[in-house]
């Protein structure tokens, strides 16, 4: 039976590594993105490239109405969806007497409200089925404190709230809802802070490296087996001990 | 289908899926109330429901519109195609 994921955010970054990993694993992958086009083909293509099958399909997730035809659009096109990744997000540090009110709006609105609507419309769709996975990106700074991160902490934070609350309000109808919190992962993010910032945490890891997109969608790939069928409500850390 | 068979659709699944005492539910009963009792567990049945047999969609849509078996029909009434 075929089982299709919905991954938003997938044209870049963790998310990309996440559609890429969950199309390996078998999935029918739709590839989110707001964006670029062209990255948002460039990741299909490598899924089909692969051997695997997919779409994409533009939307604002912090926008309830594009939420909403796109979960009737991917319905309509497979017939159900087995694993939402809310991965679509933003990082805007500012410290708080400097903090603009439209920053504070525009990150609540797509890591928060963006989550929200997802998980709400998807929902629907994974009770009828009588199960389903939805995997929530949260992050190491809603548990570790990072001056200058006061909203991004605050939305990811939020995460992790909203991860518990719907695995009690879910869980009866056979749907998991977990929340992965990477640290420091090598992605562009990571790439576009100065060298001597990064050299600093760097020495806060004690790993000693960052981590990689793809090991955090291995964390993706195995909440969204049977092999976490027991698994709910649970936010993993993945920051190579930087929280500890 | 007329205001009167929707409102008794609604009120069959209640008491079918959802356990409500049929004695207890009329259309204007409070359902989140402390008589009837649902919570918010019951509200994606709800949901769902109202989606696969009337084509219409409540999410997201104002607590006050689940407040009755009245005031969900008048929501979909308002609502379908």
């Amino acid at each position: 039976m075929m089982k299709v994921a919905l991954v938003t955010g997938a044209s870049k970054g963790i998310g990309k590594a996440c559609a890429l990993r969950l199309a390996r694993d078998g999935y029918t992958v739709v590839v989110n993105y707001s964006s670029s086009d062209e990255a948002a083909n460039a990741t299909l293509d490598q899924i089909k490239a692969e051997g695997g099958d997919g779409m994409i399909y533009k939307a604002d997730v912090s926008k309830l109405d594009e939420v909403k035809v796109m979960v009737r659009e991917v319905f309509k096109a497979y017939g159900r969806i087995d694993v939402l990744v809310n991965n679509a997000g933003i990082v805007r540090d500012e410290y708080l007497m400097m903090m603009n009110p439209a920053t504070l709006d525009k990150c609540f609105d797509l890591n928060v409200k963006g989550y929200f609507y997802c998980a709400q419309q998807v929902a629907v769709k994974m009770y009828k089925q009588k199960s389903g996975v939805i995997i929530n990106m949260s992050s190491v700074s809603s548990k570790f404190a990072l001056a200058g991160q006061a909203v991004y902490s605050a939305t990811k934070g939020a995460v992790n709230s909203l991860t518990q609350t719907l695995a009690k309000e879910l869980g009866g109808f056979g749907i998991r809802v977990n929340a992965v919190a990477p640290g420091f992962i090598a992605t562009e993010m990571i790439e576009a802070i100065p060298e001597e910032t990064r050299k600093g945490y760097l020495e806060k890891i004690p790993l000693k490296r960052f981590g990689s997109a793809d090991e955090v969608a291995n964390i993706v790939s195995a909440l969204a087996s049977d092999q976490f069928a027991y698994v709910t409500g649970q936010v993993f850390v993945l920051d190579g001990g930087l929280s500890l | 289908m007329s205001s009167e068979e929707m409102k008794s659709k609604l009120k069959s699944f209640f008491m079918s899926d959802l356990g409500v005492d049929g004695d207890v539910l009329q259309f204007d009963t409070p359902l989140f109330g402390e008589e009837i009792g649902l919570d918010s567990v019951d509200s994606l049945e709800i949901i769902s429901f109202v989606d696969s047999n009337f084509g219409v969609s409540m999410t997201g849509v104002a607590k006050e519109n689940f407040q009755s078996i009245d005031t969900i029909a008048a929501y979909i009434e308002a609502h379908k195609a």
